[in-house]
């Protein structure tokens, strides 16, 4: 019984812990808080924290901040004798500013945005005649800034004013009413990153509004930088090269994953964006029927056509339909029966007796169609995925995955069995099949690399990249990357317009039928042949053929690269002939002194 | 017959004190929504009803079954609390709220209840002279369980509630002292874990008791601004409606976690003390209801939910006045909030209960 006197004394004296603060807050010090709510002059500014900077592979700036600086206004310590002045000063009309004040009210004591990202001129002028001005501030805030413009803006994306219901669903403290958030790019697949910590400052005003002191303050922290695997150099070339033409150019490290360049086009320009004046430009950005703001390379599904043959090859191997001296009769088309309609080759003449190698350099749909009528949709779907093909990324960017059809697809789309006719489709990369340009990159990288499925990725050190092995014979492996040769290497090849002087290249074209209007081009594979350095995807929409117009364009991308490579190497000579010039000068005094006097 | 016994056994003081609670907490819903476009005073008033519902339906079924059903109650909650932490909503930057089409409910509010149950009758069905060392260690699991899935939501809030609540239940069944004893020590030492489970913005709330202005712009915020509204009410407040600090939105989640500050602001010293002094009687009242009975299970019972609603109004009120940090725990019978309001009157209706069926044993 003790116990529970004990309890009911613990409850009691909680209670009047309780009364006895109440006394001391309300009786004791209650005319001091009364005096304060009275004329509670306390307002919050929000200090914005600056974005972090991003930069390319050697480190060239990509992504800065600048200073702004934004009129804002505390309307309960504004008065409205002068809003003629203000609204001339700062060229907005009356009109704008009351409903601007009128929006503020919601949240008081928190100074609402009139005007932002203000000229210096207007600047000097509001802060010449600020003392008459109650309740007006000036605040600076760091403005995102692309230094490249338009270039790589796929990969870079740009940021945007946080929305009221992704305010609601985030978490507490981490985002601001005017805060900014990642749009697309690595500014969105990155933001939680880049994105500083915002601070916030108390302040007392005086009966006039205007600042008297800082009650307390916690300074923003700036976000984390972020190095990018792009290479800004080899970037530009690229871009250069793909000019005005639909399409995306992808080089990548077969080895590690990591993307060098990244070309998607009709791009845009991300200061767009940023730029309160460039309005115009945004709108036709977002309605532009060419789509700049799509990343072609991420967001967009092809059919892969011919390029996806080398899935069928590996397929038939891996299944022991399949072995190097295997050899088909082409004479121009294809039947599954007598009496069924005839499945072209694109060489109506035909290929004649055709093996491996030769299918892959030359394209042989004949040959491929005989695969085809011995596979099953699920084991093309099966090595698609081994490869790469509608797999899942660990990419900082937003990516679509490929559709790759089988028959329980097509039962739960269509509610239809599958036809044979559809794998022979579907054995030289038409039908249902589409795919993203990174997933035909990603793919050839696998072939490049031999043991692991490589993980593309834009950023280092911020995803992890655990490497994924690839589990396809070595032997079968090698066989492909012979056709793959001899498709650019030899004069038969369907993609010896791409060859170069001074190097090996393997690729596979790809003229895929598109839904409507002309054909896609694809031009993908990797070089140096003996060590893969990187593997490469071109795409042009509606590009005619792949032989002619990506091969062609593959010619140009390589010289790229090679040039590219060669100025990063004289840029190093230069430095190090620099440090041996200052070695030279210093050398005598390191001289051992005996040495001296030999000489002497 | 059955109506005159229930009349005469049913406890009216607690049940008026309860509403009069209820009523208060109605009042100044409306003048602290008044600027609010939801209508929050209806809102409530159906909630009351609700939960007045459930306390008659506990009052006829007695409080027994519920604690036979104790350990099934405790696993139902249990498994909201895990259904909550794999599809629940996160608001305010904590997965607390279950969607059920046309509610949203707060399983972590139900469990406290449940735990009590389940406590209560272990407890109730162990002697502390028997197997001690087993029993204690039993007991403390039947608390930690659930603790650990709130810390992880995380609700410090309730979370916190949980430690009194297990104190005081194991305290009067008869723990030893020293085993009470090394059990917050135990605590201490593990407090460095705990705080690297904690969220960033728990961390800082914690860290803003300390020193309001490492948060100038939120919790810290709040803290000021609630204190200058329940002092600047002195003692006699400045009347329904007229609380500058409330009327003019300096302070947040007033209808609901802040609603004291209404009360300090607008009825002033006189005003806030009648609540407190209100709810000490309600205790007084619900502690004697615990002395009364002969059942080992109920008393515990009782124990349990009056503590878990005393600290409740001790953090609540305390929290206002800056001597608790700002945790998001409601204000018993008064805060709006479904979960909050009918698991009071369910806590009522087991009270009452308690009361009527006091010498059944």
């Amino acid at each position: 019984m003790l116990r529970f006197y004990s309890f009911r004394i613990l409850i009691s004296f909680l209670l009047m812990i309780l009364i006895g603060g109440l006394f001391n807050v309300q009786v004791i010090k209650g005319a001091h808080y009364y005096k304060q709510s009275e004329n509670n002059r306390i307002r919050l500014i929000e200090l914005l924290a600056p974005r972090g900077n991003v930069y390319d592979v050697n480190g060239a700036l990509l992504i800065g901040n600048r200073a702004s600086y934004n009129v804002t206004i505390l309307p309960q310590d504004f008065s409205k004798e002068d809003l003629p002045r203000l609204s001339k000063i700062l060229n907005i009309s009356e009109e704008d500013i009351r409903a601007k004040i009128k929006k503020a009210k919601r949240v008081p004591f928190m100074p609402a945005i009139l005007k932002r990202d203000i000229d210096q001129e207007t600047l000097f002028v509001l802060e010449e005649s600020k003392p008459d001005f109650g309740g007006v501030l000036i605040e600076t805030q760091a403005v995102r800034y692309y230094p490249h413009g338009a270039i790589a803006s796929h990969v870079l994306g740009y940021v945007g004013r946080i929305s009221q219901s992704e305010l609601d669903r985030d978490d507490h403290g981490v985002y601001s009413r005017n805060d900014l958030i990642g749009r697309s790019g690595v500014e969105k697949g990155l933001d939680s990153i880049l994105r500083g910590e915002n601070g916030g400052r108390q302040i007392e005003v005086d009966s006039r509004g205007r600042l008297s002191s800082v009650i307390s303050e916690r300074k923003p922290k700036k976000g984390q930088d972020v190095y990018l695997t792009i290479d800004i150099a080899l970037q530009k070339k690229l871009e250069v090269l793909l000019a005005d033409r639909t399409g995306t150019i992808g080089m990548m490290d077969p080895n590690s994953g990591e993307v060098i360049a990244w070309v998607s086009h009709p791009s845009y320009d991300p200061n767009a964006f940023i730029d309160s004046n460039r309005s115009k430009e945004r709108i036709s950005y977002l309605k532009n029927k060419t789509l700049p703001m799509l990343d072609r390379g991420l967001m967009s599904l092809y059919p892969p056509g011919s390029v996806f043959k080398v899935v069928t090859i590996l397929t038939a191997f891996d299944r022991g339909k399949l072995n190097n001296k295997t050899t088909f009769f082409c004479n121009g088309f294809f039947k599954l029966n007598p009496r069924s309609r005839p499945f072209k080759c694109w060489f109506h003449l035909g290929h004649g007796p055709v093996n491996v190698y030769k299918a892959i350099e030359r394209s042989c749909n004949v040959f491929l169609y005989n695969l085809g009528r011995m596979l099953k949709p699920e084991e093309l779907k099966e090595m698609s995925m081994r490869v790469g093909l509608g797999e899942e990324m660990n990419l900082e960017l937003s990516y679509r995955k490929g559709l790759i059809p089988d028959e329980d697809w097509k039962k739960k789309i269509y509610k239809e069995k599958w036809y044979l006719g559809e794998t022979i489709s579907y054995s030289i990369g038409q039908g249902f099949l589409s795919v993203t340009p990174m997933e035909v990159m990603r793919m050839m990288g696998a072939i490049a690399s031999g043991y692991h499925l490589p993980s593309p990725h834009f950023a280092k050190d911020i995803f992890k990249h655990p490497k994924k092995k690839l589990g396809i014979n070595l032997n079968d492996l090698k066989s492909v990357r012979q056709g793959l040769y001899n498709c650019v290497q030899t004069d038969y090849g369907t993609g010896q317009y791409a060859r170069v002087s001074f190097m090996k290249v393997a690729g596979k074209t790809g003229t895929a039928q598109a839904s409507r209007g002309e054909d896609h081009a694809w031009f993908s594979g990797y070089f140096p042949y003996q060590k893969p350095e990187v593997s490469f995807v071109i795409f042009i929409e509606h590009g005619k053929s792949g032989g002619g117009t990506a091969a062609k364009l593959g010619h140009e991308v390589l010289w790229a690269w090679k040039i590219n490579k060669q100025e990063k190497v004289e840029v190093k000579k230069s430095a190090v002939s620099g440090s041996e010039k200052l070695t030279a000068t210093i050398s005598p005094l390191q001289t051992n002194p005996t040495t001296v006097v030999h000489a002497a | 017959m059955q109506l005159k016994s229930f009349i005469k056994d049913f406890h009216w003081a607690l049940f008026f004190i309860a509403l009069l609670l209820s009523v208060s907490g109605l009042v100044v819903i409306a003048s602290a929504s008044s600027s609010l476009n939801v209508d929050y005073v209806h809102k409530q008033l159906i909630w009351i009803g609700v939960g007045i519902l459930f306390m008659f339906i506990i009052l006829v079924l007695g409080y027994r079954p519920f604690l036979n059903l104790s350990y099934v109650l405790y696993a139902i909650s249990i498994a909201l609390l895990l259904l909550v932490l794999i599809t629940g909503v996160v608001r305010q930057g904590a997965q607390r709220w279950l969607h059920l089409g046309f509610i949203a409910l707060q399983p972590s509010e139900f469990c406290k209840l449940a735990t009590i149950l389940a406590l209560a009758h272990y407890l109730g069905g162990k002697k502390p002279t028997q197997d001690h060392r087993v029993s204690f260690f039993i007991a403390s699991l039947i608390v930690l369980f659930p603790l650990a899935f709130i810390v992880k939501q995380p609700d410090l809030g309730t979370a916190l509630i949980f430690v009194p609540i297990y104190f005081c239940m194991l305290f009067v069944w008869g723990a030893k002292l020293r085993y009470l004893i090394g059990t917050i020590l135990t605590g201490l030492i593990s407090m460095p874990i705990f705080w690297f489970m904690l969220k960033e913005y728990q961390k800082r709330r914690l860290l803003v008791f300390i020193n309001p202005n490492i948060d100038p712009l939120g919790s810290g915020y709040s803290a000021i601004q609630s204190k200058i509204a329940v002092g600047s009410g002195m003692i006699t407040g400045k009347g329904w409606q007229e609380g500058t600090q409330s009327q003019l939105q300096f302070l947040p989640e007033r209808h609901t976690d802040f609603i004291f500050s209404v009360i300090g602001e607008e009825w002033g010293f006189l005003g806030a003390v009648s609540i407190v002094l209100l709810y000490l009687i309600f205790f007084w009242c619900a502690v004697s209801i615990a002395h009364q009975t002969t059942d080992v299970s109920g008393r515990i019972l009782v124990v349990g939910v009056v503590s878990m609603i005393a600290f409740q109004v001790f953090v609540n009120i305390g929290m206002t006045i800056g001597y608790m940090p700002i945790t998001g725990l409601p204000l018993p019978f008064i805060s709006y909030g479904g979960s909050s309001i009918i698991s009071m009157f369910i806590s009522l209706g087991l009270l009452l209960s308690i009361h009527r069926n006091r010498s059944i044993f």
